[in-house]
C-alpha cells in the first residue's frame, strides 16, 4: 500500500521555480561539435512514438498529469 | 440496496468488439507495410557501392515522410482501456504537415454499490487533429492545430454516466448523452540562443460536449450543463545547461467552464551521465482552486547495451488532493485524494531510420475513503493494480 501524502504545493513551488530560474539563467552555450551527447534519441524531448516516456492513458487515473487541451483533459466530466 | 442483474452482450456489444479487431489488424498491417517498404536496409550503400550510383530506395510520394504506429493498453480488475495511435508527418521546404488519429476502448464491468445492476459497458472514443508548422524567420516558427473527438474522453465518465442512466433514464427529461469536442490552437516557437535555448508559446481553445449530471428538484428532473469550453496558455523553455544536460520547463494555465483557473509547472531534465547512460527526471505540479493539489515526479533510467538497443528501468509517483466537487446537489461524483506509484522496464531501438519501443509496467492507484455522498461510486474509486503495456514504431522515408 502506497501512504498517504500529504501535499505540500508551496513547497513544490518553490523547488520548480529554481528549477526554472536555472534553466533560464544558467544557459550556456555549447558549440556545434559538443552537442554529440544532446543528439541521442533518449536525450530528446518527445510527446509521441518509441522515444516518449508517458503512457498516453496515465491521464485516465492521474487528472492533475494530464496537459492536453480541453475540458476533457483536466478533470471529472461528469462532476459538473 | 443494490439491485443485481447479469447482463447480455447484444448486437451492439458485438459490433464494437467487431470495429476492436478491425483496428488490431489495420495497425498490424500498418506496421507490416513500414517493415517492407523501409525498414532500415540500406541497400547499396550496405554492399560498398558509391552513393553517387545507388538508385533511389523511396518513392518520389513517401519522401520525407514519417510515419508512426502506437498501441496503449492499462488494464485491472474489471476495467480494459485500450488507445490505438497513428501519425503522419510531411516535411518539405522547412514546411511541417502533420496528421494524427486515435481509437480509445473502454471494457468496463459496471459494479455499482448502492442503487442499479450490473452490466458491461464498451465505448469507443475515436479522435482526429491535424498541424502544421512554418518558419517566418530563420529562428522563429509558426504553428497551428486543430483537433476533433466523439467518445467518453476517460473510463471514469463513462461510469458515472451509466450511474445517472440507471437512475434516471427512465425519467422524462433526460437524454441520451453524447460526448465529443473539438479544440484549436496556435503558437511559435522561438530559438532564442542558436542550439541551446528555445521558448515556446501557444493558445488553444477547445469546446467538450460531456455527459451532464442530473438531479431530482421540485420541478422535475434537473439536467446540468452539458457544454464546456476550456482556454488555455502554454509557455515551455527548453535549455541547454551543458553539452550532457538539457532540460524543458512548461508552464500551463486553464480556464474551463463553471471551474476556478488551474495552474500547471512540469519540468524534465535529461542527463548524458556517460557514454551509455541517460537518466530523465520529471517533477511536476498543478493546482486549482478551491482545493485540488497535485504534484508528481519521477526518472528513468536508459542503457545503449548495444548499438541502438536501449534498455531502460522507470519509476514514477503521483499524489493530488481529490477532484473539485462542484455536481448538482445531492450526488457527488468527484474523486477522492489519490495516490498513485508506476514502475516499468522498458526496451527501446533506434535505427538508421526506423525506431521502435516495447513497454510493461505495473501501476498501483490509491484511493482515500470516500464520503457519504459519493459512497455509491465505491467501485469506481476502490484501490487498483493496473498493467501498463506499450508498443510503438516509427519509420522515416
Amino acid at each position: 500500500m502506497i501512504s498517504s501524502v500529504r501535499l505540500d504545493f508551496r513547497r513544490m513551488a518553490l523547488a520548480l521555480g529554481v528549477v526554472l530560474a536555472g534553466a533560464l539563467c544558467s544557459c550556456q552555450t555549447v558549440e556545434v561539435s559538443e552537442i554529440g551527447y544532446l543528439q541521442q534519441p533518449n536525450m530528446k524531448f518527445e510527446d509521441s512514438g518509441p522515444f516518449a516516456y508517458e503512457c498516453g492513458l496515465l491521464g485516465q487515473i492521474e487528472t492533475g498529469r494530464a496537459i492536453s487541451v480541453g475540458a476533457a483533459g483536466s478533470g471529472c466530466n461528469s462532476c459538473h | 440496496m443494490a439491485i443485481h442483474f447479469m447482463s447480455r452482450p447484444g448486437p451492439k456489444r458485438r459490433r464494437r468488439r467487431k470495429s476492436r479487431f478491425v483496428i488490431l489488424l489495420a495497425a498490424g498491417a500498418w506496421i507490416g507495410a513500414l517493415s517492407v517498404l523501409g525498414g532500415d536496409a540500406k541497400g547499396p550503400l550496405d554492399a560498398g557501392e558509391p552513393a553517387a550510383l545507388s538508385p533511389p530506395q523511396t518513392p518520389q510520394f513517401l519522401r520525407n515522410l514519417t510515419l508512426q504506429a502506437e498501441a496503449d493498453v492499462l488494464w485491472a480488475s474489471g476495467i480494459l482501456l485500450e488507445e490505438y495511435r497513428g501519425e503522419a508527418r510531411w516535411e518539405k521546404e522547412r514546411y511541417e504537415l502533420g496528421i494524427q488519429f486515435a481509437h480509445t476502448g473502454f471494457d468496463l464491468d459496471y459494479k455499482p454499490n448502492i442503487f442499479g445492476f450490473d452490466t458491461g459497458l464498451q465505448e469507443t472514443r475515436r479522435f482526429i487533429s491535424g498541424d502544421i508548422s512554418f518558419p517566418i524567420h530563420n529562428r522563429i516558427r509558426l504553428n497551428a492545430a486543430v483537433a476533433g473527438y466523439d467518445g467518453f474522453s476517460d473510463y471514469r465518465s463513462l461510469w458515472i454516466s451509466q450511474w445517472y442512466e440507471q437512475l434516471v433514464g427512465e425519467v422524462s427529461g433526460y437524454v441520451e448523452p453524447g460526448p465529443e469536442g473539438y479544440s484549436l490552437s496556435a503558437g511559435l516557437r522561438w530559438e532564442y540562443i542558436p542550439l541551446n535555448a528555445w521558448l515556446e508559446l501557444s493558445a488553444a481553445y477547445g469546446k467538450d460536449v460531456i455527459a451532464p449530471a442530473y438531479d431530482f428538484t421540485e420541478t422535475g428532473l434537473q439536467r446540468a450543463e452539458d457544454e464546456l469550453f476550456t482556454e488555455s496558455l502554454n509557455a515551455t523553455f527548453e535549455n541547454v545547461l551543458h553539452s550532457r544536460i538539457i532540460t524543458q520547463t512548461t508552464l500551463r494555465w486553464n480556464d474551463t467552464t463553471n471551474r476556478e483557473d488551474r495552474w500547471s509547472v512540469a519540468n524534465e531534465t535529461h542527463f548524458a551521465l556517460f557514454d551509455r547512460w541517460v537518466l530523465r527526471t520529471q517533477i511536476g505540479a498543478a493546482v486549482e482552486d478551491p482545493n485540488f493539489d497535485a504534484y508528481y515526479y519521477g526518472a528513468a533510467l536508459d542503457w545503449e547495451f548495444a548499438g541502438g538497443f536501449y534498455a531502460g528501468v522507470s519509476a514514477r509517483f503521483y499524489a493530488d488532493t481529490g477532484e473539485i466537487e462542484n455536481s448538482l446537489g445531492g450526488f457527488n461524483s468527484s474523486a477522492p485524494e489519490l495516490n498513485t506509484f508506476e514502475f516499468g522496464l522498458s526496451l527501446r531501438w533506434q535505427g538508421d531510420s526506423t525506431s521502435a519501443k516495447l513497454y510493461a509496467g505495473y501501476l498501483e492507484s490509491d484511493y482515500s475513503s470516500l464520503s457519504e455522498d459519493n459512497v455509491f461510486l465505491g467501485n469506481l474509486y476502490r484501490d487498483r493494480e493496473w498493467g501498463v503495456f506499450q508498443f510503438s514504431v516509427s519509420h522515416q522515408f
